[in-house]
């Protein structure tokens, strides 16, 4: 069980990783690429309006006093204006990442609801057919770039088959009945009453999502596999074995559990990691979310945006870490927390 | 399932059973083929690094690689001539990418030939010396790892022209860190073997002990983890030029060609559909490949 | 007690194992029986055959890999003749392991409470269905009177605060604390037969000793048989009433626990005897030289010739069979018979011979 003194420990320990990947990223930002000015105004604008800009971006100031004056604007939430839209990157980031959270979330939840039962059912068919179909089927989803997967389904199931839309969100034809309330779809169809919108929603992100679940799904398959085979291995299975416990009981409440922590980590990470494969299947798909917006911000040298996408996927990144070492100290209560094995 | 997983006492057999090393290399090799994934895996990566290395002789129509057109021959779907089609341009869609797989193979030259031995160093240095020189190291590799590589390669790809060059050196910039992370703990928990502390009881140098006693134990992880990594940075590297960020036209990218591709879809799919399939082949090699390996010398690797 | 049928019989029992390394014959023919409030000691080196053979006794052993031959009577029925389901109810209701290692045997997420609670509730009861099992596990009265149970067993095994121990996770408990726990949860319903393996031998000396000494207690106050398994001679001395000595995957001599301390028949035996300062009087620099078969490539003959002084080519070419030596006790050795007048070999010749023999370096390549 976590201890309060662990959790701070951890917790100071993610401030660090925060610190060092705001570092990284002004390094990327304002050091790498030469002049940020000239880069925002591009090639046809004059060496004065690049000085001009360049000394209000506070650019002709040290690089110490620079990353102070950036942090500073950064922890009140000032990211600075999106040269693309116009807006500023916080308010561009608020409202494109909700459709990012709803796609993962529910690639998130397909991949644990194949991902476990297959790992489950090729453990318990260790070595047989079934065993040797479901491990051939992981290593295709991992080996599988996502973008060919994306195509693949919109092929068969939009331009073939015509089951569902390839592109986009919602239908046009219901946009103007449903009201952004939460930035979900899902939920603001619902919200907006119109079950045919709702409907729409669902016909739109199913093919996307499960595009996007697909590499993860493999590791999930595989650790979770692996990870029962490992405990029902154990002595303490062949002891309960031993004292003539009912064998589900044993499969289903003292195997699970242990088998579970593997799987709990990767799950976490793989939250964290569909962000990343978002911005492939965003892109496929025409997803405006903010995998979307950040590809976007990159191609058009968009310098703000950019560093605010990639502040938001890190800061994920680093929450999602923190939650998952919590949850394994709390089912499995050898494990210490990570910040301090090191 | 072999002997040594059985769950009975299995302490006196490590003692007693010390096999002839010519003998042990005929178990692993037994071990290996008898898993018919990684022998397959292994004949694609073999097959493909060959079909890359000879491209200009093996492939069909060479000369249709890069800025060729010939547009009365544009949108053939595959037939004997063009196994895999033409392009918009006219160009046969087998040969761009057999070229398309040198470029793959390349860039994973190129970021785990530079990735690897930064990484390793860095990671056995930190895991022997401790202190705070790890504390620092690790802490750098730390915040690396905090973000996806796709991610951090698109952020240090937009400050530059996008090329294929600058998406080798934005990933390779960043894979050094796995390689740093899995070293520096087979340093840091080999540095309290007992043949190491002889070393250094014997009065050996830093440098021997980290290259003759603690490199040659870590090579067996590396070499697994450095082929299932192989799929990845193939995957990394085409999704960079999917998006636009990676190898440009008229250079036949795998993943380039799919973008490419996507305008034609649903009528001409072949254009995108091959190139895609001979990504997901490749990078199914490497991963077959790798998990017979790692099978093989029974190492523990994280992906 | 040799009147009534033994309560466990175990005949010809072979075990064998398909590994890449090619078949490894484990355990090969091994006849033992325990009797009806009997303790009996299973002895014999690491990689002789003895865990395997407690495991194929209570059907641990997955088959395959493994290939178990021969019978196993308990009570009267043929364990390996039982159907599955049959065979599951004696699990922890007849017969009951105090396993090998402590910290392992015990599940790390899991309170000590909740798996003992478990044990005592649902122990013996493998063919549970589904149903049957959530109608009790949510019955309170069940539960409570499971619980009630688990705390007066850790009373009984001296475990210190039992309350807090239900409580605790296994890492949170020292190596003695768990080893009583695991005796206790053995214990809980209350077995016929209870079979220990290496009970205590990962603790250390002091705790092994207080390990030892419950066991001594619970044999005198339950009427329960034993059937244990060491690598140690002085726990098989302490705690049984017949010992088998194994090596090699097989039976080398059995006898009464006196007997078989006092005069030892085996040159096996009488080796592992005069190894032990503290029972041969003196001590023998060196023990016997040498170490157990390897399971795939075992010798020919007498699985010791290699290492027994005593060796010849006879021993090489045929397999010694048992001579009795009264009632209770038996040694395989050809050796036995060329004495005319009381056993052979003695003790004094093994012991003056083992510290000038050389163990026979095997032919197969590779070995040390």
């Amino acid at each position: 069980m976590p201890r309060i003194g662990q959790i701070l420990r951890r917790l100071s320990g993610m401030t660090v990783s925060l610190l060092g990947l705001s570092v990284l990223i002004f390094v990327i930002s304002r050091v790498l690429p030469g002049n940020p000015a000239r880069m925002a105004l591009g090639a046809m604008a004059s060496d004065e309006q690049v000085a001009e800009l360049a000394a209000e971006m506070g650019l002709n100031k040290p690089l110490p006093l620079q990353y102070v004056d950036y942090m500073r604007r950064l922890l009140v939430g000032d990211l600075g204006q999106s040269l693309q839209t116009k807006n500023s990157v916080a308010h561009d980031l608020v409202t494109k990442f909700p459709a990012t959270l709803e796609l993962i979330t529910l690639a998130f939840t397909f991949m644990v609801v194949f991902g476990i039962p297959l790992g489950i059912i090729a453990a318990k068919h260790h070595g047989g057919i079934l065993d040797n179909a479901t491990r051939f089927f992981a290593f295709s989803t991992v080996s599988v770039p996502s973008f060919f997967i994306g195509i693949v389904f919109q092929l068969v199931f939009g331009y073939f088959l015509n089951w569902f839309p390839i592109t986009g969100r919602l239908s046009s034809a219901y946009s103007d009945e449903v009201v952004r309330a939460t930035g979900f779809m899902l939920v603001d169809t619902l919200l907006s009453g119109s079950v045919a919108a709702h409907v729409d929603a669902w016909s739109h992100i199913l093919l996307p999502a499960l595009a996007l679940s697909f590499s993860g799904m493999g590791q999930i398959i595989r650790i979770t596999r692996s990870s029962m085979i490992d405990v029902e291995g154990q002595d303490y299975i062949e002891a309960m074995r031993g004292y003539g416990l009912p064998t589900w009981m044993i499969t289903d409440k003292y195997t699970l559990k242990n088998a579970f922590v593997p799987t709990l980590t990767i799950l976490g990470l793989q939250y964290a990691w569909l962000l990343s494969g978002a911005f492939i299947i965003e892109i496929v798909y025409s997803w405006p979310g903010l995998a979307k917006y950040g590809v976007q911000s990159v191609l058009t040298s968009d310098v703000n945006a950019v560093v605010g996408v990639t502040m938001l996927v890190g800061f994920v990144f680093v929450v999602v870490n923190f939650v998952v070492d919590l949850l394994t100290s709390y089912i499995d209560p050898r494990i210490g927390l990570a910040g301090e094995s090191a | 399932m072999s002997i040594d997983t059985l769950s009975f006492d299995t302490s006196g057999l490590d003692r007693i059973v010390s096999p002839a090393r010519r003998e042990l290399w005929y178990r692993s090799y037994r071990r290996f083929a008898n898993q018919p994934m990684s022998v397959i895996g292994l004949v694609i990566v073999v097959t493909i690094t060959l079909a890359a290395v000879f491209a200009p002789y093996i492939a069909p129509y060479p000369e249709q690689v890069g800025s060729f057109t010939d547009f009365a021959n544009a949108y053939h779907p595959p037939s004997l001539d063009h196994p895999f089609g033409t392009d918009s341009a006219g160009r046969d869609i087998l040969t761009r990418v057999i070229f398309g797989y040198r470029i793959a193979l390349l860039l994973v030259a190129v970021v785990l030939g530079l990735g690897v031995p930064v990484g390793v160093m860095l990671g056995l240095v930190a895991g022997y010396a401790g202190g705070w020189v790890d504390t620092i190291i690790m802490r750098i590799t730390d915040t690396f790892l905090a973000l996806p590589p796709l991610v951090l390669a698109l952020a240090i790809a937009s400050a530059f022209e996008p090329t294929l060059e600058i998406a080798m050196f934005a990933i390779a910039s960043l894979w050094w860190t796995w390689y740093a992370r899995l070293a520096r703990g087979l340093a840091a928990s080999l540095s309290d073997e007992e043949y190491v502390q002889a070393a250094e009881l014997a009065g050996a140098s830093r440098t021997h002990i980290l290259f003759r006693e603690l490199l040659p134990n870590c090579l067996s992880p590396l070499l697994v983890k450095a082929t299932l990594d192989a799929g990845i940075v193939v995957l990394t590297g085409a999704s960079l030029s999917f998006i636009g960020l990676g190898v440009q036209p008229p250079r036949p990218g795998l993943g380039t060609m799919v973008a490419d591709g996507t305008q034609y879809l649903p009528a001409e799919w072949w254009i995108s559909i091959f190139p895609g399939f001979a990504i997901f082949v490749l990078v199914m090699g490497f991963n077959m490949l790798g998990d017979g390996l790692r099978d093989l010398f029974d190492v523990e690797v994280e992906q | 007690m040799s009147d009534a049928a033994p309560l466990l019989s175990v005949r010809d029992l072979s075990v064998g194992f398909e590994g890449f390394d090619g078949y490894a014959d484990v355990v090969d023919g091994v006849d033992l029986t325990v009797e009806h409030g009997e303790v009996v000691t299973i002895a014999g080196e690491t990689g002789c055959g003895k865990s395997v053979t407690t495991k194929a006794i209570t059907g641990l052993l997955n088959e395959p890999p493994a290939h178990v031959d021969g019978t196993v009577e308990f009570d009267g029925q043929d364990l390996r003749e039982l159907p599955d389901d049959e065979r599951r109810e004696l699990n922890g209701d007849r017969i009951s392991v105090i396993f090998q290692n402590p910290l392992s045997s015990l599940n790390p997420v899991f309170t000590i409470g909740e798996q003992l609670t478990d044990t005592a509730q649902f122990g013996g009861d493998g063919n549970t269905g589904i149903l049957g099992y959530f109608r009790r596990r949510f019955s309170s009265t069940d539960r409570s009177a499971a619980r009630e149970r688990v705390l007066e067993l850790l009373e009984e095994v001296r475990m210190p605060d039992p309350e807090s121990v239900m409580d605790s996770y296994p890492s949170e408990l020292s190596g003695g604390m768990r080893q009583r726990a695991i005796i206790a949860q053995a214990l809980l319903n209350e077995p016929d037969l209870l079979i220990a393996d290496e009970p205590g031998s990962a603790l250390d000396v002091t705790v092994h000793d207080e390990i030892l000494s419950l066991l001594e207690d619970l044999i005198a106050e339950r009427d329960m048989s034993i059937l244990m398994i060491t690598h140690n001679l002085g726990v098989a001395r302490r705690l049984s009433d017949r010992v088998y000595i194994m090596y090699g995957g097989r039976i080398a001599e059995t006898a009464p626990t006196a007997e078989i301390f006092d005069a030892p028949h085996h040159p096996y035996t009488q080796g592992l005897i005069a190894s032990i300062p503290r029972l041969s009087g003196e001590s023998m620099a060196g023990g016997i030289g040498g170490s157990v078969p390897e399971y795939t490539d075992p010798p020919m003959g007498c699985r010791f010739h290699p290492r027994c002084p005593y060796a010849d080519e006879s021993c090489r070419s045929s397999e010694p069979a048992d001579v009795s030596f009264g009632e209770q006790a038996r040694s395989a050795c050809i050796r036995h018979s060329d004495g005319d007048s009381g056993p052979v070999p003695t003790l004094q010749e093994t012991k003056r011979r083992l510290s000038e023999h050389e163990p026979t370096p095997e032919p197969a390549e590779g070995n040390q």
